[in-house]
């Protein structure tokens, strides 16, 4: 994984222009560095890990490798879901309405039951929000159909 | 004892005092929620002071930035969320205390060392700004270079128990942080044709994503809460014992603090990290750190609130702002007519009595206003978890987009709080990519404009002093810390071949 993120990044590095305004190292000339110090890095780990298991004789057990591993990550998954969610609708139905949207979906999804307490929460949770950024702090959040 | 009389004299007669509160009050709210920066803060204020007397303007911001660099350590205690960079630091240990149920003792220790932190930093403030001054001015690219590789040594300490994992968080964290313009040709580079990425990616976005984010994903990953046993729900302000055992990491806080903050760009951030790394390392509690050290709190804590003083030096001295808050303070000076340099302090002496009252009363404000909201705080992080969590997710999106009004911050934090929650299920740590991240355009634009004075030759670096003076430490450091870290390997090594023969 991680060479694979140093061959991207070096990749795209390589693919940084000179400018004449550049001096002696130039835009591309840490970048390169790192991208090499990363790769020589996951180098060395994988080695790593190869000996250990020629030494010790187990690699010990890996979170990846547990059967929960799955499950885990798709829990998870569900929460950046929503986020994912409110990131599109938000332009569409306004701040309030999706975060009130974002509250219950949260709500209901970390197992709280669907009922009076839960909703009343979410409205009030996202009007205090509305209040504190959009109110006092000034902060001009997305209205309806500001996309 | 002029001074003392002009101080008294503002004491009474004037607002100093409600607008010092009033700033405290203002900056703790800023610090503490994720997005709002004490820059925000002070900027959001910034239009109000326009009609006030100089005086009571500048104690205002003053007074914001104190009480915005002690918020930002209250999420971090309580959700895992820094509310500024330069609590970053103060999350390692600070959550830890607090999913142990002694979530009150380390908002406690917190406070009081932020307290103690502030001042000591106003002490230093009116007592050494001249030398203090000196220092600042005697920094050079190369120096700030030295500075930052310095500030790259303490990953060997925050690297738990792979160094090479460590490493390779901070090269990834030090690759993010090229993303945006090149710091001397200005060429855009990984932006991909997006506007938002060519400032760069703020720092916060990534703390927030590696933090809360993930730890959110994290929570709702397992289906069973790991709620704390035996929560004690009060502020526990530390015993005489505990005083003692603060002591030492204060000191290191506070003489760390004093000197980053008089470095412009230096900021609390790296100040916090070289104290947590220096705290560990004089430490009789070195297991501790990482676990929930009462230490591991009070030295970042001290080390960022004694440079929300110190920071002001350069400011009033020359006129040059270390930092976005310091940029807005100097921005309130030249509003009002005051034009920072040795003549502020001889033409406009009430003005300088002024603030330095007005910074006074925010330290003292700083623990009654502490005490007064820190409980509700811990009742609020007490409610159960799909509620807790819900709002924090909604907080997090209502902050990060208050930074820049852009909805693409949302998706780099979220991205970031993926791939933090991915570190966390292969075991790499947050915190050498957290130190990645903000020293990497510290580390890169001063590198590279060393060199354009040197024409390329390397050899300035060992020509300056204090850059010289710099890396000798970095090296002694990092020889240090690596032999310790290599002898304990090599034992625990040995012990494991033992076990897995019998």
């Amino acid at each position: 994984m991680l060479l694979v993120i140093a061959a991207g990044y070096y990749f795209f590095t390589s693919s940084i222009g000179t400018s004449a305004l550049s001096d002696e190292v130039g835009a591309a000339g840490l970048p390169t560095v790192y991208s090499i110090g990363l790769a020589s890095v996951a180098l060395v780990l994988g080695l790593q890990a190869i000996l250990r298991l020629l030494i010790i004789g187990s690699q010990g057990e890996s979170s990846i490798d547990s059967p929960d591993f799955f499950r885990m990550f798709l829990r998870a998954s569900g929460v950046l879901a929503i986020g994912i969610f409110y990131l599109l609708i938000v332009n569409i139905v306004g701040y309030v309405i999706a975060l009130l949207l974002v509250l219950m979906a949260m709500l209901f999804y970390l197992g709280e039951a669907v009922g009076r307490q839960a909703i009343l929460a979410a409205f009030i949770g996202a009007g205090f929000f509305w209040f504190l950024f959009d109110w006092l702090l000034g902060i001009p959040t997305p209205g309806i159909g500001s996309f | 004892m002029e001074a003392i009389f002009i101080g008294l004299d503002l004491l009474t007669g004037t607002p100093l005092i409600f607008v010092a509160i009033a700033g405290v009050g203002w900056g703790i709210l800023g610090g503490a929620l994720p997005g709002i920066s004490p820059s925000i803060a002070m900027a959001l204020l910034l239009p109000l002071t326009y009609g006030m007397e100089p005086g009571l303007a500048i104690v205002l911001l003053a007074a914001t930035y104190v009480g915005a660099e002690y918020g930002g350590s209250i999420p971090a205690i309580l959700i895992n969320t820094p509310g500024t960079n330069a609590a970053a630091a103060t999350v390692l240990d600070g959550y830890k205390l607090q999913r142990q149920g002694r979530g009150g003792e380390a908002l406690g220790i917190s406070l009081y060392s932020g307290v103690i932190g502030a001042f000591f930093g106003l002490a230093m403030l009116i007592l050494l700004t001249r030398p203090l001054a000196e220092i600042a001015l005697a920094f050079t690219p190369m120096a700030y270079f030295a500075l930052g590789l310095l500030g790259l040594s303490v990953i060997v300490s925050l690297s738990g128990e792979s160094l090479l994992k460590g490493l390779a968080a901070a090269l990834l964290g030090l690759m993010v942080a090229t993303v945006g313009s090149d710091p001397i040709s200005g060429m855009s580079r990984f932006t991909f044709g997006q506007p938002e990425l060519l400032d760069g990616i703020a720092p916060i976005l990534i703390m927030v994503g590696l933090f809360a984010v993930s730890e959110l994903l994290r929570q709702a990953s397992v289906s069973v809460w790991e709620k704390p046993k035996n929560t004690v729900m009060n502020l526990k302000l530390p015993n005489g014992k505990m005083r003692k055992r603060l002591f030492k990491p204060q000191l290191i806080g506070s003489i760390i603090g004093t000197i980053e903050g008089v470095m412009p760009g230096a900021g609390g951030t790296i100040a916090s990290f070289m104290s947590y790394n220096e705290a560990r390392r004089w430490s009789r509690f070195k297991s501790e750190f990482g676990n929930g050290s009462p230490e591991g709190i009070a030295a970042p804590e001290t080390a960022n609130n004694t440079v929300a003083s110190t920071a002001l030096v350069p400011v009033l001295s020359f006129g040059i702002p270390g930092s976005n808050s310091a940029a807005i303070l100097l921005g309130g000076l030249l509003v009002h007519g005051l034009l920072p340099g040795p003549r502020l302090f001889e033409e406009n002496g009430d003005v300088i009595i002024g603030l330095y009252t007005g910074l006074l009363i925010a330290a003292i404000s700083l623990l009654v206003i502490g005490m007064l909201i820190l409980p509700v705080c811990l009742w609020l992080v007490n409610r159960p978890r799909a509620y807790l969590m819900s709002f924090i997710y909604a907080l997090i999106f209502s902050g990060i987009y208050s930074i820049d009004n852009s909805l693409f911050d949302i998706g780099l934090v979220l991205g970031a709080g993926a791939a933090g929650f991915l570190m966390r299920l292969v075991g790499f740590p947050f915190l050498p990519a957290v130190l990645g991240v903000v020293l990497g355009y510290l580390v890169e634009s001063n590198y590279r404009r060393s060199l354009v004075l040197s024409g390329g030759d390397h050899v300035i670096f060992l020509e300056d002093g204090i850059s010289l003076s710099l890396l000798v430490v970095a090296v002694l450091f990092l020889a240090g810390s690596l032999s310790t870290r290599a002898w304990l390997t090599y034992k625990n090594l040995q012990k494991e071949i033992l076990e897995n023969k019998s």
